[in-house]
């Protein structure tokens, strides 16, 4: 994962299924749980991820890369409007995954506290429950029957709205 | 989920292995935390925090001081996703759409249910029952009646449950007058408004208006026999958009009126009107001194070539002649042109087509 130069310092992150990924630590900091870290001087030369396997972690690679090259929004008052566009349907290429793997992607940027990628994530999933039944929902994000409303609640729910369950 | 609840479990209820922890809000878990006296608290992400405070308390204390993250940041448990974190559905659940929370989505677990109750889940409300292709972003919900009367009621239903914190609303296909009051008598920090294809005749707008102070942005499209009011900008002080699109009723008599009292207005949009003038686009001019956009696109009756044109040099967008290419209300290709929306027009042509859009 080390293509950028050779000058600048790199970070190695490992996967929970012992993976290693070598990258520049400017790809690093988009994560503000890595910059905390780092500033911490807690992080040693490998900075193990327990819970986020490889398939994900590169993944989130490939996303911090595309953002550290982008230029920052409050860095400069005229943004390249090309940038912003080329960013714009990077991201969009980058969400079309199955949601499974868009959920590692979620739970594993919320961890690592890349606020982008939590709000781009979050999106995505807003996108793809929008017009669909509750059953179709629960089926689309695997939700647990357990999560389910008792039927007290649903009973309640339907007298605040008996039009809604109509 | 109020802070004394979670005071109330307290370290004791906090078993290990217990991960209830985690559903607590993150101020929730500072408070715990500041209370066990834990260095740096606010520094930790929200689920590292959780799963702190669920181990034992005094463990927590002697290594958080060292090497804190490393000790937690690896041990996260990863149940099943949903039930991970409160806040990431509520990051989710705030990006979907009123209509949609009040028909399927508040039904579809315990813990949406709850999220969705919530007042600040309702700050935006869109409602489309004229919901007809992709042009705009939100369907109707499926195994709902589609009427404009569930429209209202869910509309109604979703003012009642911001409980006042409505800062903005869209209503297309079946607003009101009873229901416009009804907004705006609930809603004192309403600060942007949108209505499409409005039911009657829109008398009752400027008494809504009155009680909209905070309203910045104020958009009306396709409205029949609307009428306005020269009291408006005194109403709302603070709009600075303003679009009446595609609403025929709106000529140079009520700009010239409307325009006495915009002196904030940075956004004017008026589209396919056929009986504004220059007149009127003249007390624009002199009404609005700081207006940043103007957009009189398909307006077949101003022509802003002549000494007119030299009174626009301030304004940084003016758009006149350049194609509508897109138009949330309205589908057909044939009126996004001025040229040939003035053709229609001269056909007498436009009648017909009106009515075969209903």
């Amino acid at each position: 994962m080390s293509t950028s130069s050779s000058s600048s310092k790199k970070i190695v992150l490992k996967s929970a299924d012992n993976e290693t990924f070598e990258i520049d630590e400017i790809v690093a900091l988009e994560s503000q749980a890595i910059k905390n870290m780092i500033e911490d001087e807690c992080a040693d030369n490998v900075i193990p991820l327990g819970n986020i396997d490889s398939k994900t972690l590169s993944k989130i690679i490939e996303y911090c890369k595309k953002h550290a090259e982008s230029p920052k929004k409050d860095d400069n008052a005229d943004i390249d409007e090309k940038a912003v566009e080329d960013l714009k349907s990077f991201d969009a290429e980058f969400a079309k995954v199955d949601m499974p793997l868009i959920q590692d992607i979620l739970m594993a940027a919320n961890f690592l506290n890349i606020d982008n990628l939590i709000g781009l994530m979050c999106r995505t999933i807003a996108d793809r429950i929008k017009g669909k039944t509750p059953e179709e929902i629960r089926k689309i994000l695997n939700i647990n029957k357990n999560d389910l409303l008792s039927p007290e609640q649903e009973a309640k729910a339907r007298e605040e709205n008996s039009w809604a369950f109509d | 989920m109020t802070t004394s609840e979670s005071d109330e479990r307290g370290p004791e209820a906090v078993k290990e292995g217990d991960l209830h922890m985690k559903n607590y809000k993150v101020r929730e878990l500072w408070a715990i935390a500041k209370e066990r006296k834990i260095p740096r608290y606010k520094k930790y992400r929200k689920l590292e925090l959780a799963q702190m405070l669920e181990t034992d308390s005094v463990a927590v204390k002697e290594t958080s001081r060292s090497k804190p993250k490393k000790q937690h940041e690896m041990i996260q448990s990863t149940a099943t996703w949903f039930d991970l974190s409160l806040d990431l559905m509520v990051d989710i659940l705030c990006r979907v759409a009123a209509v949609e929370k009040l028909g399927n989505v508040r039904k579809v677990c315990r813990d949406w249910h709850k999220i969705c109750k919530d007042p600040s889940m309702w700050r935006v409300v869109y409602i489309d029952s004229e919901y007809c292709s992709d042009c705009r972003p939100y369907p109707w919900p499926s195994g709902l009646p589609k009427d404009q009367v569930t429209a209202r009621m869910m509309c109604r239903n979703a003012v009642d449950r911001s409980q006042g914190q409505l800062v903005d609303i869209t209503m297309i296909g079946f607003c009101d007058n009873e229901l416009l009051e009804y907004v705006a008598d609930r809603s004192p920090l309403l600060s942007r408004l949108e209505v499409a294809y409005y039911e009657d005749s829109v008398e009752s707008l400027s008494k809504a208006l009155k009680k909209l102070p905070k309203l910045e942005e104020l958009s009306i499209y396709c409205a029949l026999d609307l009428q306005v009011d020269k009291a408006w900008g005194s109403y709302c002080p603070e709009l600075k958009t303003l679009r009446l699109n595609r609403c025929n009723d709106i000529g140079d008599e009520e700009i010239i009126a409307i325009s006495e009292n915009l002196r904030e207005l940075r956004h004017l949009e008026i589209h396919a009107n056929v009986n504004l003038s220059n007149t009127g686009v003249q007390a624009i001019l002199d009404g609005c001194p700081c207006l940043k956009v103007l957009d009189l696109r398909l307006c077949v009756y101003v022509d802003l070539n002549g000494d007119i044109g030299k009174r626009l040099e301030h304004i940084e967008c003016v758009l006149h002649t350049e194609p509508v290419k897109y138009d949330p209300y309205y589908e057909g290709d044939d009126f996004t042109d001025l040229k040939t929306f003035r053709k229609n027009i001269l056909d007498g042509d436009i009648a017909a087509r009106m009515s075969d859009s209903d």
